[in-house]
């Protein structure tokens, strides 16, 4: 009897210890997640308030008061919209990431992309079933460039990536904040009564529009959906994902077999750019309709964020970004008891710490296979 | 008697591996003892229980005939063992006093450190075992060899009477390995117990009092040096007889492929590493290139493989000059490598076998289908190497880090030969390789020569280079200065050319 418990013990006990590094990956973002709610459920009692009023209204922030409405994605429509968006700048990190680069540029990128769409949206005035894809196609085209620009500079310069993303970010931000928008490109070009600042408005069939009534919730999502199929396909089924992915792991090897490892680079960054692009121009169609005077979501710096906690693979990219886009927009919700809605940012920041230092977590979660269920020995004769 | 170690039925299971099986030894005081056995049979396992890192599922320890439970680093210290790892355990910027008395610092006046008398300490341990070192000398600015010497001075510094050396050759070059055999014989002089853990043959015999040989967790058999040979200890370590001698065919050497002309190479401080050397490679010929490390021998393979400028000078194969081009154009046009680091160059660790078996060949015809991998080519393409090259365990899907050093070098050479190569650089292609797999890569290699491919072959292991070249160049500071052909050339012949104390003059440079 008592044997057989043992093995039994020892079986499950085996089992975790052949797969704990599989399934800890999945893990540690899920627990990073749970440890940031609770740590930011502290900082609420701290400010004298309820953290379960407050999670609740957070959650029917996010999804809706009822089964009802959030089929209806009425109220989950803005979260998922979000989600969207971050989507593609978390895939587009997750993409510079698998070739062994930090692209911490989807920022600029983002800003490209979201004035190139101002333009060609305003330019534009096309049946939207060509517009918008030939839009995109240019859109992913310019930011790519802008994106593969940083690792030309890599290759050619030895310029770290992340010093020139981070420059390049700036720049996009500068150019066109404070030349494009109120120079050349400013609707009062173009319309000398606007009250507003920013750009024109673009053409009504260069729009993203709503699916149903009540929700902007628009087809960011297909596009977002969409590029996460196309991403997981090409990183892990076609030769270009393999080169990456030799490139990401080991340059010295790739190289050292004939992998034009620099040409590798540039492609992802291409990529990577035209994801961050895309993701500003759907911003850009869907919700703002025009690049407006001061534009700065910060999407391209939430991709990082979304990519770590996905655990740099294009599903756990998708997952953490609708993850975050709900809670995001469920934190306006929680405004209602004067819980400010950056809130969610406290969860999403503690989070990605708890993932990026994740050897502490699997640490902990290893220990369970450490203390195996050894049979009762012979009694020691205690002798030291 | 009493004994400095004595080992009663240790065993130690991993999930799924049984490490150690009843292991039962004595070890003398003041004796050397060896263990030995492939990678993977169990020597560490067993020395980190004995360290007190891993417990053992069942067995007893006694020290100094005394029972030892609940065993920890700490405890073993304090008995007197000492280990010295294969990877240092130093800090590269401390000096070498600081490291020495590193946790156990004198102090004066209460808090103020007293480096005085830590370097004194120091300087009377390293005379007391004659092992010689500055004190003041910064760690990370010696070689090997002298920051291996601090290791065990620390070791000794701790109060060990056992000391257990891991592997303590496989970083060393012939000549620290010399010096590290006079230090093993001046410690055990001062009746120090020493565990000497390898798996090269040739040291142990020449260094330890008794061996013993591990197999699969097993003790194979413990043998006196006297009573035994290489023979059979290469016998009771892979299980079955060793062919220490590779028969090649008579062949006689074909057109030239591969010729380096006037070849200039720098090094990475912008100074010529290779300084001119002409050499030719032939058909069903291995050149051998012999040499003390750090002659040229780095420089000169990353220039055949396109990942080093040439700075003056020709590289052609058959004919054709590639000089100054990519590693993929290098292949190309007939080379292949087998490096010398398999877990920087060699392999994509965290990839599967499968991907790391057509790793540089993945945009040819078989392995792709449009921009896709194909799938179904690579999974037959791999489990068929993995059959024909013996790879083990025979599961392409597995992580090619989780491989033996062995199977892992298996994975290369599987890949490189199917190829199809013209040339075939190997650079220390056994470096860190255990018997059984060092003779399957002496295998192939010969294989290679006998179909006819020319093979260059870059060693800082005399023997090996002696028992495979058909031809030997020497090189040394960065030229050639000396060819031999592998009848004319003797150990001494071949060790006064690479000191530097002789030269021939462009002779037999064919």
């Amino acid at each position: 009897m008592k044997n057989l418990a043992f093995d039994n013990i020892n079986k499950i006990l085996n089992w975790w210890n052949a797969k704990k590094e599989d399934i800890s990956t999945f893990l540690v973002p899920i627990i990073s997640i749970i440890i940031a709610f609770f740590v930011a459920a502290i900082m609420i009692k701290m400010t004298g308030k309820s953290p379960i009023a407050a999670y609740k209204l957070l959650f029917q922030g996010a999804l809706g008061r009822s089964l009802k409405e959030f089929l209806s994605l009425k109220q989950a429509g803005e979260g998922i919209l979000k989600g969207a968006i971050l989507t593609l700048t978390g895939l587009s990190v997750t993409v510079a990431f698998k070739a062994g680069l930090f692209n911490i540029g989807a920022e600029g990128q983002f800003i490209v992309g979201a004035i190139v769409a101002a333009y060609f949206g305003f330019k534009f005035n096309l049946p939207p079933i060509i517009g918008i894809p030939l839009i995109l196609i240019i859109v992913g085209v310019t930011s790519g460039l802008y994106g593969a620009f940083a690792a030309w500079l890599k290759i050619k310069r030895g310029v770290h990536e992340v010093i020139t993303t981070i420059m390049l970010n700036w720049i996009a931000i500068h150019l066109v904040e404070n030349w494009i928008v109120v120079g050349p490109f400013n609707i009062l070009r173009y319309n000398p009564q606007a009250v507003l600042a920013g750009t024109p408005y673009i053409s009504d069939s260069s729009r993203l529009k709503p699916l149903f009534a009540g929700t902007r919730l628009n087809s960011s999502i297909f596009i977002a959906i969409i590029a996460v199929i196309v991403i997981y396909i090409i990183i892990n089924k076609t030769v270009l994902g393999y080169e990456i992915k030799a490139t990401g792991l080991n340059i010295d090897a790739a190289k050292y077999a004939g992998i034009n490892t620099s040409k590798t680079m540039i492609v992802s960054m291409f990529i990577a750019g035209a994801l961050s692009g895309i993701s500003g121009a759907c911003m850009i169609l869907g919700t703002e309709g025009r690049y407006p005077g001061v534009f700065r979501p910060g999407y391209g710096f939430d991709g990082i964020t979304m990519s770590l906690i996905g655990n740099t693979t294009p599903v756990g990219t998708f997952i953490a970004a609708i993850f975050f886009g709900l809670l995001r927009a469920g934190a306006t919700g929680m405004q209602l008891i004067g819980i400010h809605k950056t809130f969610a940012d406290i969860i999403q920041g503690v989070a990605t710490i708890f993932v990026a230092g994740q050897t502490g977590i699997k640490y902990l979660l290893f220990l369970i296979g450490e203390k195996r269920v050894v049979k009762p020995r012979e009694a020691h004769d205690g002798s030291y | 008697m009493e004994y400095a170690i004595e080992l009663k039925n240790i065993t130690k299971i991993f999930p799924g591996v049984l490490a150690n099986d009843n292991i039962s030894l004595q070890i003398k005081k003041g004796e050397v003892f060896a263990i030995v056995g492939e990678n993977g049979a169990g020597k560490t396992t067993l020395m980190n229980i004995i360290y007190g890192l891993y417990t053992a599922n069942s067995g007893e320890i006694y020290i100094n005939g005394k029972r030892i439970l609940h065993n920890t680093p700490k405890k073993a210290i304090e008995l007197g063992i000492g280990m010295v790892h294969q990877h240092f355990m130093l800090v590269p910027i401390f000096s070498v006093y600081e490291n020495i008395i590193l946790g156990k610092e004198y102090i004066k006046n209460g808090m103020i450190l007293d480096k005085k008398k830590g370097i004194e300490e120091v300087k009377k341990i390293s005379e007391q075992y004659g092992l010689k070192v500055d004190p003041k000398e910064i760690v990370g600015n010696l070689p090997v060899g002298i920051q291996q010497r601090v290791e065990i001075l620390k070791v000794l510094f701790r109060g060990a009477e056992i000391l257990i050396l891991d592997e303590p050759t496989a970083v060393l070059t012939p000549q620290e390995t010399k010096e590290l055999f006079e230090t093993i014989k001046a410690l055990k002089k001062n009746n120090k117990t020493i565990l000497f853990i390898s798996h090269k043959l040739k040291e142990v015999l020449e260094i330890a009092d008794r061996i013993c040989v591990l197999k699969n967790g097993k003790v194979m058999g413990i043998k006196n040096k006297e009573e035994t040979n290489e023979r059979e200890l290469a016998r009771l370590m892979v299980g079955r007889d060793v062919v220490l001698e590779i028969p090649k065919k008579e062949k006689e050497p074909g057109e030239p492929i591969l010729e380096v002309k006037d070849l200039f190479i720098m090094s990475d401080k912008g100074i010529p590493a290779i300084k001119g050397i002409n050499f030719k490679l032939r058909k069903y010929e291995i050149l051998g290139i012999a040499g003390v490390e750090g002659n040229g021998q780095k420089e000169l393979v990353e220039a055949l493989n396109g990942l080093r400028p040439i700075y003056s000078g020709k590289i052609l194969i058959n004919g054709k000059e590639i000089s100054n081009f990519d590693p993929w154009f290098f292949r190309k046009n007939g080379f292949a490598y087998i490096p010398e680091d398999r877990r920087v160059r060699g392999l994509v660790l965290p990839f599967s076998v499968s991907y790391n078996l057509f790793l540089g060949r993945q945009r040819e015809k078989n392995f792709k289908k449009g921009n896709f991998l194909n799938s179904n080519y690579i999974k037959v393409f791999s489990s068929n190497k993995v059959e024909e090259y013996d790879i083990r365990p025979r599961n392409p899907n597995l992580k090619v880090d989780d491989l033996s050093g062995g199977n892992q070098q298996k994975v290369i050479v599987a890949r490189e030969v199917s190829y199809d190569p013209d040339v075939l650089v190997a650079s220390q292609p056994t470096r860190g390789l255990d018997v059984g797999a060092t003779e399957f890569v002496h295998k192939k290699l010969v294989e290679q020569r006998d179909s006819g491919k020319a093979v260059l072959l870059i060693s800082l292991e005399l023997e090996e280079i002696m028992m495979l070249s058909d031809r030997i160049a020497v090189l040394f500071n960065g030229e050639i200065v000396g060819e031999l052909s592998q009848e004319e050339a003797t150990e001494e012949e071949l060790g006064l050319l690479m000191l530097g104390l002789k030269r021939y003059d462009k002779k037999g440079v064919s």
